[in-house]
């Protein structure tokens, strides 16, 4: 999916790997064994199944809980085993610059989802459309309303008038 | 690149204007403040899929309702959770009837499941438009020609006779269960996802039978392929004069389920009469009920108080019914 | 032929039915838009377009109706290939190669041969559906909850071959989908699972999840470099493949389309599966498997022509058994009722002119289709030409409102934020967002099936080995899961003989 880090795929750094994917793939590993282990914990609580023949619906949620238990186990065994490759150069480093703007894009969609609710499609999304534009660049006092307001417009009536597809009004103006 | 940017822009801003029209006739309709009901459109809350048996029910009924009442009635389709998730919705809407809702019998089957947070009572029901019996179907090859020896055979093979239903819980589960529990016959009950897959089923010979509704096969019993031993109705159905109800075959059951315009429980009744008015007009349109018959799906209006008893008396059979079989929570 | 002769007279009634015609082009056209935003599918269009079918001649509704059905199948592509956005879930497949073509500056001959081999899969899906009918309907019957359960293995194995660089991270991807959908109503008890008491989470959210690990976070993604933020998106560059490259593509279309009708026919099975089936099968026959992901071009192909294959596989049980195979055929069975038409065996006997009225239009929807799709890839392609500052709210704005729309449900668009999220780590990390998405199709597949099986058995796992079609279908499944490991694992045995060092398959 993304670009391979530099030396990945060279046959004398097999599976060598930079310091901070390690760091990631254990991190991402307990994270789901805690995961799995809760969703088995949680089985515990299912009902018998009604059906005579049937094995009941904790059986396949252990199942996959389980296998994916073994499979971040191995994972966590490889990343161990690993060398630390040096820092991968092949890409550019994203930087404090590029994590912040993704999380601040991140948090305004929660903030547009959480907003209409209350104010309705139109409000929340001109909003947030001129705050992602703003966050890409696009700050041009002119144009970035504009364009927000305008493609909120155009796909509330594409969505509501020819689709049907009613969009939230807000609780505040029903 | 410039030139293709301000090109861009030019779109855009094409389709700006043209999209603050739409914005702009929204608000004046949403604005207008609500003098007579209904000032504003109605909308329609359909708790299952675009394309169902009951979404179809529903958009034949808002096309009648349109000729009705001053304003449109739009169909909304919310799904999940068999149904709660729309049926929820209609309960907790504000109740000034711009947002009723396309009820089911599925309003007398989920709360005893403990998977709902309405009961029966959290409705006012305003007209019952369409109902469907169960019946029990089998191949045609089957050796079976009558009820009768189907539950004779039943009796002498208690858990082999494997019955299809369109899931654990729904309507055509409970029928099956209600008829193990009046005749005294034990069946394999086989959950499927809806009825089409329990049909399918049945044609390929992997089960012995199915209890959904007589719709759901009509087009399998022309072609010669099913046999339908009998309906759980209190009359034979119009469309199969020639099968037997199983009040005719001494086992007192029926059940059906059944689709009707329903109110959260506070709406004031200057409203509810209006939408009584209207929907007995529109179930009784002829365009209406062609096209019901055009889907094989039976005409069962039922005004308001008559439809109210008839959800009053599903909920104390199924309640009943699910508290023996250690359904209900 | 007897059914040539009726074909032709079907094609010289329908030229005398100027109107069906049009409206046919219309649903095709409608069907593309539909199909290409996230969210918003076939089936929903289909429903839309219904109640205006009521008032219409037979073959005028229902041919507007399949135009929908068509073009929705094929317009998911267009999104996937240019901007990772899948519109119908069988999309999610042609964007692992699709994208990856438009990085390299080729979205145009990615959308053009995804266009013909829809054009290509879809024509001769229909055509096996005019002359094989009648002889292909009782394989549907022959399908019970054993022989699904081995189908939905079998699609799970496919997980193997589309991790990517890395096996374990890709089947790990692929558990934690299963176990995502285990979230909801149980299939059997009706019991709900992991929901928390919120009844949004009774039916697994599968499209949400897509749209957010696929789209959202790409677009995410795009928030990262400051200095891309401006730039263009990337070039389309020329549209149709040269017949040179396009004629090794040949092989592969034949064969996804084969698939894609067997599966189409298969109820419960459809569109999705058949394209991960197909990509697969593709890259098995492949000389250069290890080109699949990182944008080759019989990917798409296989991906659009397995889609656009099940649809006449889809038709023929709807028309001959009456037995709609997805949700699309299952609204046009309410839409053929309407009409005053029983689907079923009688049909084709009683109403023959009709039907092959209707054949003929849907070849024609086919070919209306491939020239709508080619006269507009040119102008959809500028989408790639709007500034990134636009072009990423714009995706954003279409992900939270196609998920909106699915259910009418912010409950879903917090859903897919989540998967976003998700996705973008994952991304980063190397973890494949394909596997999850597989999981979701064949997971809840998987586990009603083999406990329905298990019912219909009275608890006897006989059936595992005792049925022929699933003995076949779980065999090439282990196959398909193993050969993969061990192929690597002996190369992973020579390359060490050779520099003495750790291979690839130990590489997490």
């Amino acid at each position: 999916m993304s670009n391979p880090p530099a030396g990945g795929e060279g046959p004398g750094f097999g599976n060598a790997m930079p310091m901070t994917t390690k760091i990631a793939n254990l991190v991402i590993a307990v994270v789901l064994i805690a995961i799995a282990a809760s969703a088995i914990a949680a089985t515990g609580d299912f009902p018998k199944s009604m059906l005579a023949a049937d094995v009941g619906s904790a059986r396949f949620p252990i199942i996959h809980a389980g296998a994916l238990i073994v499979l971040c186990l191995i994972l966590i065994a490889n990343t161990l085993r690993a060398p630390t490759a040096p820092a991968a150069t092949g890409e550019a480093p994203v930087g404090i610059a590029g994590y912040a703007g993704v999380a601040l894009g991140m948090l305004a969609t929660a903030a547009c989802i959480a907003a209409m609710e209350y104010v309705g499609y139109g409000i929340a999304t001109a909003v947030y459309m001129a705050v992602i534009m703003a966050l890409m660049g696009q700050r041009n006092p002119l144009w970035n309303p504009v364009l927000a307001v305008g493609v909120t417009a155009l796909v509330y009536g594409v969505f509501h008038y020819a689709l049907q597809v009613p969009l939230p009004v807000g609780s505040l103006f029903e | 690149m410039k030139v293709s940017t301000r090109l861009t822009r030019t779109v855009l801003t094409a389709g700006l204007s043209a999209g603050m029209l739409f914005a702009g006739a929204a608000t004046i309709t949403g604005g207008a403040l609500a003098a007579e009901y209904p000032a504003k459109p109605v909308e329609l809350i359909v708790p299952y899929a675009a394309g169902g048996g009951t979404d179809l029910v529903a958009r034949a009924f808002a096309d009648a309702a349109k000729k009705q009442l001053p304003q449109s009635m739009g169909v909304v389709n919310k799904t999940g959770g068999g149904g709660a998730v729309g049926l929820t919705e209609i309960m907790a809407a504000r109740p000034d009837g711009y947002k009723i809702g396309m009820g089911t019998v599925e309003i007398t089957l989920l709360p005893h499941m403990g998977v709902a947070r309405f009961t029966v009572d959290d409705f006012t029901p305003i007209a019952r438009l369409n109902a469907e019996p169960s019946a029990i179907t089998v191949k045609a090859d089957a050796p079976w020609k009558t009820v009768e020896e189907f539950l004779e055979h039943a009796k002498a093979n208690p858990g082999k006779v494997r019955i299809g239903n369109s899931g654990t819980g729904a309507i055509w589960h409970l029928a099956a269960e209600a008829l193990e529990e009046k005749t005294g016959t034990t069946f394999n009950h086989v959950p499927f996802d809806g009825a089409n897959p329990a049909v399918t089923s049945l044609l390929g010979g992997h089960i012995e039978a199915v209890s959904v509704s007589p719709a759901e096969v009509s087009s399998q019993l022309a072609a010669g392929q099913l046999r339908m031993l009998a309906v759980m109705a209190e009359q034979r159905s119009k469309t199969f004069p020639d099968v037997p109800t199983l009040k005719e075959k001494g086992v007192d059951l029926s059940v059906a389920t059944w689709r009707g315009i329903v109110v959260p429980k506070k709406t004031p009744a200057a409203v509810v009469d209006t939408l009584r008015t209207a929907s007995k007009a529109a179930a009784e349109d002829q365009a209406f009920r062609d096209q019901l018959a055009k889907m094989n799906l039976t005409w069962a209006y039922a005004d308001g108080p008559e439809f109210g008893q008839v959800m009053q008396k599903d909920n104390a059979f199924f309640k009943d019914l699910m508290t023996k079989l250690g359904m209900a929570k | 032929m007897h059914e040539l002769d009726l074909l032709m007279n079907g094609f010289v009634t329908l030229a005398s039915n100027p109107l069906a015609l049009l409206l046919a082009l219309v649903g095709v056209a409608l069907g593309i838009f539909i199909g290409a935003l996230p969210g918003l599918t076939a089936t929903m269009g289909v429903a839309i377009l219904l109640p205006f079918t009521f008032g219409m001649d037979p073959v005028s509704g229902l041919l507007m109706i399949s135009g929908v059905f068509f073009g929705g199948v094929y317009g998911g592509s267009v999104t996937a290939i240019l901007l990772r956005i899948p519109g119908t879930p069988a999309a999610a497949a042609t964007a692992m190669d699709g994208f990856e073509l438009t990085r390299k500056g080729m979205a145009g001959v990615a959308l053009g041969t995804a266009t013909l081999s829809s054009f290509l899969g879809g024509t001769a899906s229909i055509i096996v559906l005019i002359f094989l009918a009648p002889i292909l309907a009782g394989f549907a019957l022959k399908f019970s909850a054993s022989e699904s359960f081995a189908l939905a293995v079998f699609g799970l194995s496919i997980i193997a071959s589309i991790s990517g660089r890395s096996v374990i991270k890709g089947l790990i991807a692929g558990f934690l989908g299963l176990l995502i959908a285990t979230v909801g109503m149980d299939p059997m008890d009706g019991f709900p699972r992991f929901t928390g008491g919120y009844t949004e989470l009774f039916n697994v959210p599968f499209i949400p999840v897509m749209i957010g690990l696929f789209a959202a976070a790409e677009a995410f993604k795009t928030l990262e470099d400051p200095k891309v933020r401006l730039g263009m998106a990337a070039a389309l560059g020329r549209i149709i493949p040269e017949w040179a490259t396009f004629r090794r593509l040949l092989g592969t279309v034949a064969r996804s389309t084969g698939l894609g009708v067997a599966i189409g026919i298969i109820p419960g099975a459809g569109a999705d599966i058949a394209a991960y089936v197909a990509y697969n099968e593709a890259k098995r026959f492949s000389k250069t498997p290890e080109n699949y992901g990182k944008g080759e071009l019989a990917g798409v192909a296989a991906c659009e022509s397995g889609a656009n294959g099940c649809t006449g596989g889809a038709l023929l049980t709807m028309l001959t058994l009456g037995i709609p195979g997805d949700a699309v055929t299952a609204v046009m069975l309410g839409a053929l009722t309407l009409q005053g038409l029983q689907p079923g065996p009688l049909l084709f006997k009683e109403h023959a002119e009709l039907v092959f009225t209707l054949f003929a239009g849907m070849l024609f929807c086919y070919v209306a289709m491939l020239v709508i799709g080619l006269g507009s890839l040119r102008f959809m392609g500028r989408v790639l030409q709007m500034p990134k500052s636009v072009l990423t709210p714009v995706i954003l704005l279409l992900c939270i409102v196609g998920t909106y729309a699915i259910n009418n449900s912010l409950f879903d668009i917090g859903i897919m934020l989540a998967a976003g999220v998700a996705g973008y780590f994952m991304q980063k990390w190397d973890f494949p967002a394909s596997p999850v998405v597989l999981a979701l199709i064949m997971g809840p597949m998987a586990e009603a099936n083999f406990r329905r099986a298990l019912s219909l058995s009275g608890g006897s796992y006989d059936f595992l080995y005792t049925r022929p079609i699933t003995v076949v279908l779980l065999t090439i499944a282990i196959l398909t899961l193993f050969l993969p490991l061990v192929k690597r694992w002996r190369s992973h045995r020579a390359e060490t003989r050779q520099t003495g060092a750790a291979s690839s398959l130990n590489q997490a």
